[in-house]
């Protein structure tokens, strides 16, 4: 490629540094950013290379280009509110911390702005040499940094990939101007093309375990939420049962306001720290949830409801309001007040506010509950733990599940031994002190709050109960939809009537599996979201025939959940090894004959080149202060041939005679420098040589 | 092989007839002067390039047997002059003299008027007569009286100097070392040769057994010939960055001027010439630059008593500048 930089060379490598640029924008939605990008990518190389063809120096040019870049860049952070130096270091975290898709915004849109501008400005400086590298790296780190920044979803079946492959080779044939070479370099570019096209067919389609998430390298921003969990709040919203709280548009379905997680004798708490919804993707496993998941979509309206919670179908990994943060462990959704919360009036509440979230949750298999088992795994810990228990209530804890014999046979047992032996009531002494928990369950009746309770002493009471039988609990306080809001088609209205806690306790690969300890009970035990078991059907959030053809939201197939564990085995890493390690040999040997080819087509000095090559791949490098008669007499002694000789003489006649001066043949002398060279070699370590890379860095 | 370099450039036939004279008179030279055939093409590639040399050894060495043979060889008128403290300048020049035979006063030629003028133990003469060989050396010509006379072409001088027992002598000043492209020794033959040297009946020491292998006007010819070959860019580059080296080096208080350099590029053309190509190689650089540049080169006085050496200094700056290599040119 020893030619002038022409016009299709620049539009050769704009093409390029296009295609890396795009791959940057995937990780916005919408067309603003990959046309911002894409100008990004051509306007410095298109001036660049103009103003050096005036002939301007390239560091001149480079100097004040880059000075307009700073200063755009400059301009640009001067909208997104923060300072420049602020905007620009911080520009990488910002961006791995932000939720995906990111929002279309000026912080975030000046790192990978100027990242492009740059790298196509170096691509505009270097494109003057004789070789058409900068092109090709410039968009390969383009590309390498959208795919770090979408975590390889942005290209998740390598068609950019494949198009930078295509346009790299495509240039190299079409742009060469060795025309004599042309039918050698089209078969080396097919086979190329072909390699490329199998490791990024292999690639795609054995999907990886668990991809590279540069993100879980960035500590993300957390925000401390100390607010009282909305227990309290149950007996106001179950005594008005008409109150609307809430209008949600798509499945019908439970709605989670908060999950608890923490019982130390007094009340529940849960976590504290919560970051903003998107940080930590749903793959990285950190919401401890089954192996069969779904996900769905619902758009709720705060119409009248205290405090700052989100309701939510699960754990959520998307949320429409970009203030929202949530709490990792539990998926506890919040809105913090300290950036306004108000959307509409001026009330300080979250009422009228309306978000769409997605979130995933457990669907287990009700089948498979009979013989489900309880893992024992340090991170369950936490929902096994339990202050100090009165022993009379430790001792009903432990008789209520004599008879049971598996871990889901004593749940059920506690489940219908409360339904027994209390009465719900909106009215009812609240708390989930021990206290209240020994009053509600051993109180003799008569005694205030004896065997009367709201759903916060029922879920309560199971959790203890469960715990010290070994069970990992947990509560949720939630709305749960009934018979009538079933009805209307595409979404509920939330009413008082539907706020309610219950407990859920965590069975192996079946996830959390809910329960419901109150006597309350449906009229139809064969709601949606309950979960029918072997002597009856309990209410709870579950999986929804119905939901999946609601018209607003949407429910993924539970036959494919996203983080089910493959079982591929040993053979599929090693095939991809073994495939890697190929197409790795390929690239050398190809990147090998490339270069003899470029060698042997400049005649004789190509020739001594390629004899160096051979030198040094026989263990006999070149230095510096050696000239070629030098390299000759040494080479020649060590490999005993007179070859190197002739090599060195005609390739000096070559590159220091005058014009005009004829040459003699070198290629046999070259053949024999070879055969000797390669005979030095030990035996074992021939194989290596046509793929040898250490030529590259003579 | 033919060749179609410029009309301008030396060609190869030039080149093989240069080579061939180059080996006559060496091999003509060597009949006096045994086991020195390196240093025997060393001072006929200056004498090619038009340049002097200075051959500095100890006393019995050779060093004028190899300028009376070399001047023999060539055929030229060869004068010698034995340098002492109380010879004057005129005595080396030549002067304007009365003659009463016609009342005129006519120049009298001294003994610089010949192709090859031996200049014995030049530092045993005062600082004023060795001065006198400046101009000459350099213009070839001798003003006397306000009127330049030429000596004839082509015109070399070969002066020696004994290193040791220097009481009495007067240092060679920088600007006249500079005049000498060459400063070469010869040292004492081994074995072989001294064996040679010493069995009776030896031709070695003899100059009148030295063939005349060339003429005054075949040097001249071959001399341009040498001129007009070809150096590349690359080279000469090489050949500055040589230079530039050994200037910037700490030790070195004074290094080669360009005309130094300048005097390295045409022996490396003389000495390419005699190897047979019509161009110039990193090489002939190499291999001239110590005979070319040491004696151009001063220490400093630290770097003298740490006991570095001119050559030592031109050696590292070889050693640290990368030749032009065929493929990267």
């Amino acid at each position: 490629m020893r030619t002038t930089s022409g016009t299709w060379t620049i539009v050769w490598a704009g093409a390029l540094l296009v295609l890396g640029g795009l791959s940057l924008a995937t990780a916005w939605s919408g067309p603003v950013p990959a046309l911002c990008l894409a100008g990004a990518a051509v306007v410095p190389l298109a001036i660049g290379r103009a103003v050096l063809r005036l002939g301007i120096s390239a560091w001149a040019t480079a100097a004040v280009l880059v000075s307009l870049l700073v200063l755009g860049a400059y301009v640009l952070a001067a909208d997104a509110g923060s300072s420049f130096s602020d905007t620009v270091t911080d520009a990488v975290p910002r961006l791995l911390t932000t939720a995906r898709p990111l929002p279309v915004r000026a912080d975030l849109l000046v790192g990978p702005l100027l990242l492009t501008a740059l790298v196509s400005l170096l691509v505009a400086i270097r494109l003057t040499s004789d070789r058409r590298v900068a092109p090709v790296v410039g968009a390969l780190v383009l590309y390498v940094a959208g795919t770090l920044l979408t975590a390889g979803e942005g290209d998740p079946r390598g068609l950019l990939a494949s198009l930078l492959v295509a346009c790299t080779l495509l240039g190299w044939v079409v742009l060469d101007e060795h025309r004599h070479r042309t039918a050698r370099r089209t078969a080396l570019a097919a086979v190329l093309a072909l390699s490329a096209t199998g490791l990024l067919a292999a690639s795609t389609t054995l999907a990886w375990s668990r991809p590279f998430e540069p993100r879980t390298l960035v500590d993300p921003p957390t925000v401390d939420v100390v607010a009282s969990n909305p227990l309290a709040h149950l007996g106001a919203w179950t005594s008005d049962p008409d109150r609307l709280l809430l209008e949600v548009a798509g499945p019908v379905q439970p709605l989670r306001l908060v999950t608890l997680d923490t019982y130390d004798g007094a009340g529940w708490t849960t976590g504290t720290r919560y970051q903003p919804v998107g940080e930590v993707t749903y793959d990285d496993s950190r919401p401890l949830l089954g192996t069969s998941p779904r996900t769905s979509t619902v758009r709720v309206e705060m119409v009248d409801i205290e405090g700052r919670w989100l309701p939510s179908p699960g754990w959520p990994t998307a949320v429409s309001d970009p203030d929202a943060v949530v709490e990792p462990t539990s998926g506890n959704l919040y809105l913090p007040s300290s950036d306004g919360i108000v959307r509409t009036g001026t009330s300080t509440s979250t009422r009228d506010l309306t978000y769409s979230v997605t979130a995933v949750a457990d669907s287990p298999d009700e089948r498979r509950l009979a013989s489900a088992t309880v893992p024992s795994r340090a991170d369950l810990a936490p929902y096994l733990a339990l202050p100090p228990l009165p022993q009379p209530l430790a001792a009903f804890a432990e008789r209520s599940v004599t008879d049971a014999v598996t871990p889901y046979d004593r749940a059920v047992a506690i489940e219908t031994l409360l339904h027994d032996r209390a009465r719900l009531s909106p009215t009812a002494v609240s708390g989930s002190q021990l206290w209240r928990i020994g009053t509600f369950l051993l109180a003799e009746r008569g005694t205030p709050g004896a065997r009367v309770g709201t759903a916060e002493q029922f879920a309560t009471s199971f959790a203890i109960m469960a715990r010290h039988n070994g069970l990992p609990t947990r509560v949720v306080v939630g709305f749960r939809p009934d018979a009538d809001a079933r009805a209307g088609a595409g979404g509920w209205s939330v009413r008082g009537r539907h706020a309610t806690a219950w407990p859920e306790v965590y069975f192996d690969e079946l996830g959390w599996v809910p329960f419901t300890p109150t006597d309350e009970r449906p009229p139809q035990r064969s709601d949606e979201e309950t979960i029918k078991r072997g002597r009856g059907e309990d209410p709870g959030p579950g999986p929804d025939a119905d939901d999946r053809e609601s018209g607003t939201g949407k429910v993924d197939d539970p036959a494919t959940p996203p983080t089910s564990e493959r079982t591929d085995g040993p053979v599929v890493p090693a095939a991809l090894v073994v495939g890697a390690l190929l197409a790795i040999l390929a690239l050398l040997l190809a990147a090998r004959r490339i270069r003899s080819w470029r060698h042997l087509r400049d005649g004789a000095v190509g020739a001594w080149a390629e004899g160096r090559d051979a030198l040094r791949l026989a263990g006999m490098p070149v230095a510096a202060h050696q000239t070629a008669d030098q390299v000759a007499t040494m080479a020649g002694e060590r490999l005993g041939t007179d070859a190197v000789h002739v090599l060195a003489a005609e390739a000096q006649r070559a590159a220091f005679a005058p014009p005009g001066t004829t040459v003699g043949e070198v290629m046999p002398a070259l053949h024999d420098v070879r055969r000797c060279a390669r005979r030095a070699v030990p035996g074992w370590r021939r194989w290596w040589w046509r793929f040898d890379p250490s030529v590259f860095l003579r | 092989m033919t060749t179609l370099a410029p009309t301008t450039a030396t060609t190869e036939q030039e080149v093989a007839e240069f080579r061939r004279a180059h080996q006559r008179l060496g091999d003509a030279v060597e009949v006096a002067v045994r086991g020195k055939r390196s240093v025997v093409d060393l001072v006929l590639v200056a004498t090619f390039a038009r340049g002097h040399v200075l051959v500095e050894d100890l006393p019995g060495t050779g060093k004028t047997t190899l300028a009376r043979a070399l001047a023999r060889a060539l055929g030229g008128e060869m004068h010698r002059v034995q340098f002492t403290p109380d010879l004057l300048p005129s005595d080396v020049t030549g002067t304007s003299v009365f003659d009463p035979r016609d009342g005129q006063v006519r120049f009298r030629p001294g003994p610089v008027f010949a192709h090859v003028v031996l200049a014995d133990e030049i530092n045993r003469a005062a600082a004023k007569t060795q001065s006198a060989l400046l101009e000459v050396m350099e213009e070839h010509t001798v003003s006397v009286d306000g009127t330049a006379h030429p000596v004839p072409e082509p015109f070399t001088v070969i002066a020696t100097q004994n290193p040791i027992d220097l009481d009495g002598t007067y240092r060679l000043p920088e600007a006249q070392l500079d005049r000498f492209m060459v400063r070469t020794s010869l040292g004492f033959p081994d074995l072989e040769h001294e064996l040679e040297v010493l069995r009776p009946g030896s031709t070695a020491g003899r100059i009148d057994d030295v063939p005349v292998v060339s003429d005054p006007g075949e040097m001249a010819r071959l001399s341009a010939v040498v001129e007009r070959l070809h150096v590349a860019d690359p080279i000469l580059t090489y050949a500055r960055q040589v230079g530039v080296a050994i200037r910037e080096d700490r030790r070195v208080r004074l290094g080669a001027s360009t005309r130094g350099l300048r005097s390295l590029v045409r022996a490396v053309q003389a000495y390419a010439a005699s190897c047979g190509r019509h161009y110039a190689i990193p090489d002939d650089v190499r291999r001239l630059a110590e005979p070319v540049l040491a004696h151009r080169t001063v220490l400093t006085r630290e770097a003298v008593l740490e006991g570095h050496t001119a050559i030592g200094v031109v050696q590292a700056a070889l050693d640290d500048v990368a030749p032009p290599q065929p493929d990267r040119v």
